[in-house]
């Protein structure tokens, strides 16, 4: 906590000091007025590029319609000040806030209404919307009468100033960096990473995108009433499909999901176009010509995904770090999100499937399937390639909606409920070929499970309210507990991505129990790995039913490992169990010779097979 | 002349240097086996080989000419053929198309009846789902067709990356015996595999690697048998 407020101090002492140099100079004369309007349009631009960045580079959604949202914040912020003046009489730097506000608000409406279509589209169709949606803004505002038509509306009181400008970005960066870093921040982050894996750990992606891309407008509609106050004229046109690109150049160039890379970017390409003003005719080829070199030198954007901090630099330069790794701090105890209660009937199964079935098509990929799964068992769900092992998988997790039968988990039918809402029911899973949140770090990927189990708002995280503050150390802590459980508390702090394949396959499992889930449900979790990693993997399941408490069904053509730890098997052949029962008994079906293992031994070695260990 | 020759190849990732001056060498008509944990660098040297990622040093000649600077799809005509791990197949065709294409640099195009009956005599599975949409594939029928479109290819090596991954324990023996069956009819095979024990079985020779490090080498049998190989990487 202590080094948070220092870096609070940092952070505020260095902008307070840049402001009053800033401000200084522009009193004094020595940067003039044609200087200090750019700089007034480099502040616009930051909000502009660093609102975008919120979708495009954290959301990993493209938007080419940000000008639009712009456009709608300038219009109203211009109207409103205009009425309240000449109407009513207002002061018109009293009218600032609330113009401002409203701008915001009714551009965060249409992010809203942009953000709907998310719930269905994706990638470049979502693009093409947003596209369209930017045009339909200025085609609208062209011809309506309250916003003067094609020649737009003037004589908009000019009283933005370097001040209200350079605060307004301030506090837009300062509430992007807080949201960016609370658990809605990593829920919008996890999306960019892995949409399927992000609802599969409890997150609602539509609830997210449209939050981000509605929040993004909101800021943008701001920029647009500052625009609005400081320019005194605007028109649709200004704010037309080639302004949106210039801001989706300023993100490109900056780093996708870095937001001080978006500072720099917006800084640096409303500068460079004046700067270059003596070239006269050269200067958007000049302009052009950099733009390709910056991007064919650093294809990521100059900062990438990574963040500047001044508290590092800081730290680096008064040895800080030293000091503070020698002086060992005791944890303070800390209230823990809630973990679920599962009320589990005595002699019931924890989850359970009647008649399930579904079809695509003319395909019936499973049909009649009856499954049952109690209380801290381990249970095999084996059978041939292309069998409907994923299928079943998919339709308990809420991915297929099932065309027959019903799911029960506890007693209550899951069937027609979200993903994410199941996650939160209690159920887990992780993934044939790994999904991970690969550029996160692997105490990131833990703490984005957790999500569902958390109730701190936005707001609570933007302003770092006590509830957050609680919730964000006690999921620090029990992620570390739960890394420290699977040895894997050193790789905390690596990208997911850096991890070797077998840890890899650990941290999804981790990952999955990070949702405090009942039944936990493992895809081919032996895939890829060499007969020691495996030996390792049936270690790892044995001690997640000990210690976790949940029922576990795992798919796995790994026999050793099947017949070693399963209590149960069930065999699908076709969409249809055609066998179950013990180990044993599985291994002797002449059936499930048949179709599946081909022998009895079943690919174990003879001598190696181990019995179902039974509760150990 | 060997058909292929790996000479002290060194690739890094970054800063992390994966494969550390790796030779060995595959002669026509073997069946050659890497072995070693994830992360020892089996993948990097297939990838290399088919210049997927760049070698920082190092040659890599195919019979007996250089490789090092060419294109990946330009190896394909030549007769190096890869079946990647992680099913790699063009999700948006059919398995019927996914095979197609992997007859693409072929010539004798009136064969391709004949291959594809020979695929599907393989792979029945296949043949049931010849006009689904291959990205609507259960994973171990993925990777079937991707073993199957790099058959078609008639590759003089083939190169396979854990062709065994995520089949069921029948279609493990059967792709096993795959592997040797296109053997005898003349295609060379580079094999990884995280099933070692079936790997040298069928193998004639074998590397083993760990840490970007080949620290073993021999006749397949002679491993099988060895007990720090049967420790390390059998499980026995």
């Amino acid at each position: 906590m202590k080094s948070k407020l220092r870096s609070y101090i940092i952070n505020l002492s260095a902008t307070l000091l840049v402001y009053f140099v800033l401000s200084t100079l522009i009193g004094s004369g020595a940067i003039n007025k044609y200087y200090a309007s750019i700089l007034i349009m480099i502040g616009i631009n930051v909000i502009m590029t660093v609102s975008l960045n919120l979708t495009t580079g954290f959301l990993g959604e493209l938007a080419l319609g940000h000008a639009g949202f712009m456009s709608v914040g300038a219009f109203t912020a211009g109207i409103i000040t205009k009425q309240l003046t000449a109407s009513m009489g207002w002061d018109a730097a009293a009218c600032l806030p609330i113009s401002l506000l409203a701008g915001g608000i009714l551009a965060a409406v249409m992010g809203f209404l942009i953000g709907v279509p998310a719930l269905r589209l994706k990638g470049d169709y979502l693009a093409i919307i947003t596209l369209g949606f930017g045009e339909i803004i200025r085609v609208i505002i062209q011809n309506m009468q309250i916003t003067g038509g094609a020649s737009g509306i003037s004589r908009i009181p000019r009283i933005n100033n370097f001040s209200i400008t350079f605060f307004v970005m301030a506090a837009v960066i300062v509430v992007m960096f807080t949201l960016g870093r609370s658990r809605h921040g990593r829920a919008i982050l996890s999306i960019r990473e892995n949409a399927v894996a992000a609802e599969s750990t409890g997150i609602s992606v539509t609830r997210y995108k449209i939050f981000a891309f509605t929040f993004a407008a909101f800021f943008a509609g701001i920029a647009g009433g500052l625009y609005a106050h400081q320019i005194g004229r605007i028109s649709a046109a200004t704010f037309d499909f080639n302004k949106s690109i210039e801001y989706l150049v300023m993100v490109v160039l900056g780093g996708m999901g870095s937001i001080t890379g978006s500072i720099i970017a917006a800084g640096v390409l409303t500068l460079l176009p004046e700067l270059l003003r003596q070239f006269a005719d050269y200067r958007m080829l000049l302009y052009s010509i950099m733009l390709i070199l910056m991007m064919l030198f650093r294809p990521k954007g100059l900062m990438g995904t990574a963040e500047f901090s001044l508290t590092f630099v800081w730290d680096r330069l008064t040895g800080f770090y030293k000091r503070a790794a020698s002086s060992k701090a005791t944890p303070k105890p800390v209230t823990m999100p809630d973990s679920p209660t599962y009320a589990v009937k005595e002699g019931a199964p924890v989850l359970e499937t009647r008649n399930l079935g579904i079809r695509f098509g003319g395909l019936q990929a499973a049909e009649g399937v009856n499954l049952q799964l109690f209380d801290n068992e381990i249970v095999g769900l084996i059978g041939p390639n292309g069998a409907g092992k994923t299928t079943v998988f998919n339709m308990l997790t809420g991915v297929y909606l099932p065309t027959e039968g019903d799911i029960q988990l506890l007693g209550q039918s899951i069937v027609g409920k979200k993903t994410y809402e199941i996650v939160a029911d209690g159920v887990a899973r992780t993934f044939q070929n790994i999904r991970l949140f690969k550029s996160m770090t692997v105490l990131e990927n833990i703490k984005v499970a957790f999500h569902t189990r958390m109730h701190y708002s936005p707001a609570s995280g933007i302003f770092r309210l006590p509830k957050y503050a609680r919730e964000e150390r006690g999921i620090e802590q029990r992620a570390r507990e739960l890394l420290r459980v699977f040895n894997m508390e050193e790789s905390a702090d690596l990208p997911a991505d850096g991890l070797p394949y077998g840890q890899q396959r650990k941290l999804e499992i981790c990952r999955a129990l990070a949702t405090s889930p009942k039944v936990l449900l493992l895809d081919e979790p032996a895939a890829g790995m060499n007969p020691i990693e495996t030996r390792e993997l049936m270690e790892t399941i044995g001690l997640i039913r000990n210690r976790f408490s949940v029922a576990i069904l795992l798919i796995e053509h790994d026999m050793k490992l099947v017949m070693g730890i399963c209590e149960r098997i069930y065999v699908l052949n076709y969409g249809r169990i055609i066998a179950q029962g013990t180990p044993t008994e599985i291994r002797n079906n002449p059936e499930v010779i048949r179709a599946y293992l081909g022998h009895s031994d079943g690919g174990v070695k003879k001598g190696e097979e181990g019995e179902a260990h039974g509760n150990a | 002349m060997a058909m292929l020759d790996v000479n002290g190849l060194n690739v890094y990732y970054g800063a992390i240097h994966a494969l550390h001056d790796v030779s060995f060498t595959v002669e026509k008509g073997e069946i050659v086996t890497l072995i070693g944990a994830n992360g020892a660098g089996k993948t990097s040297i297939l990838h290399a080989i088919s210049r997927l990622i760049p070698a920082k040093s190092g040659t890599i000649a195919f019979n007996g000419q250089p490789i090092t600077g060419q294109d990946a799809y330009k190896l394909v005509g030549k007769g190096l053929s890869q079946v990647p791990e992680g099913r790699r197949i063009f999700a948006q065709m059919t398995v019927l198309e996914n095979l197609e294409m992997g007859a693409y640099t072929r010539r004798d195009k009136g064969e391709l009846q004949r291959d594809l009956d020979m695929v599907f005599g393989h792979f029945p599975r296949l043949k049931e789902r010849v006009k689904q949409m291959a990205g609507t594939l259960s994973g171990g029928e993925q990777q079937m067709l991707a073993t199957g479109r790099a058959l078609m290819a008639h590759p003089t090596l083939l190169m396979m990356d854990e062709p065994s991954m995520g089949l069921s324990p029948i279609l493990v023996e059967e792709i096993f015996a795959i592997i040797r069956d296109i053997n005898k009819e003349g295609t060379t095979i580079l094999l990884v595999e995280q099933n070692a024990h079936m790997a040298l079985s069928i193998a004639n020779r074998a590397y083993v690697l760990e840490t970007g490090n080949i620290v073993m080498e021999g006749e397949a049998s002679k491993l099988l048998n060895d007990d720090q190989v049967k420790s390390a990487y059998l499980g026995t």
